[in-house]
């Protein structure tokens, strides 16, 4: 899956360094809130939450280590099939 | 409000005006501070790690549910709703973090420490992690795979340390003293002294 950008402004659980970045869902744990919703009040559907494992050289490039993994809690709307 | 105003006073404020309106009762938060300094910290999630070490059923059952498997030893409350236990094994070190804030398993490890919360930990853990625990006096070799788990929505993370050489036949209790929160954070491997902790009595 790839991480889309988040809009400006607004609450949101997407970490910058994901924006645009290619993981593997690794896990799913169901509908939750989706806190970006719930931080301004607007009533929403709960969401899908995945479990994203991301290379560290995805992430931070060919320097990083390259037996390093990060593991980052996505919600379904912040995501879309990599190509 | 400016950087120099004591976060103490302004909470002590702000508690008083909450009592004088009668929106908070200061008994409840009293019971609310006594539990997260006596009742909560980080000799529940040892007792966790050391029932798992002593009951491999246990383990399994840690590992699929967090929060069941916690629940039978009697730690439930804020913030287990999401348990999720990550096991360290001899070629792979699990580490925990909130890079937006500072999400922390407060059921079973209490309040976090302050470098947990540091601006400086929460952005490099995930960009330079080897390097970062090396800091910390956790030198992993390069062949050791690490795992970054940035708690970024609900769940909450607990490292499963490896069981230290030279505690076979100790008992859970003696295990459970020597687990620490640092090694159930993920930034520190659990050391057994050369003789077993005594009992408690």
């Amino acid at each position: 899956v790839v991480v889309r950008a988040a809009p400006d402004g607004g609450h949101t659980r997407r970490p910058g360094y994901t924006w645009g970045k290619t993981g593997t869902v690794v896990a799913g744990h169901g509908a939750m809130v989706f806190p970006d919703a719930r931080a301004e009040r607007r009533r929403e559907p709960a969401q899908y939450l995945y479990t994203v494992a991301f290379a560290a050289r995805e992430l931070w490039g060919a320097d990083a280590d390259p037996a390093a993994t990060v593991h980052v809690d996505l919600f379904e709307s912040y995501l879309e099939a990599a190509r | 409000m400016t950087d120099d105003d004591d976060p103490a006073a302004r909470i002590a404020a702000l508690e008083a005006i909450l009592v004088e309106k009668h929106l908070v009762d200061p008994a409840a938060v009293d019971r609310i501070i006594d539990q997260f300094e006596t009742a909560v910290g980080p000799m529940l999630g040892a007792r966790v790690i050391a029932r798992a070490w002593t009951d491999a059923a246990y383990r399994a059952r840690l590992l699929a549910d967090g929060r069941g498997a916690a629940a039978e030893l009697g730690i439930a409350g804020i913030q287990a709703e999401h348990l999720k236990v990550v096991e360290n094994t001899a070629t792979r070190h699990n580490v925990v973090a909130c890079t937006l804030c500072s999400c922390y398993p407060w059921a079973v490890l209490g309040l976090p420490p302050s470098w947990y919360k540091s601006p400086e930990y929460r952005s490099r853990i995930v960009r330079e992690p080897r390097a970062v625990l090396a800091e910390l006096g956790l030198a992993l070799p390069p062949e050791v795979e690490i795992v970054v788990w940035d708690s970024s929505a609900e769940l909450r993370y607990l490292v499963l340390p490896e069981r230290p050489a030279g505690t076979e036949g100790w008992t859970e209790d003696q295990l459970a003293a020597v687990v620490t929160r640092d090694a159930m954070i993920g930034v520190a491997t659990v050391r057994a002294p050369a003789t077993p902790p005594p009992e408690r009595s």
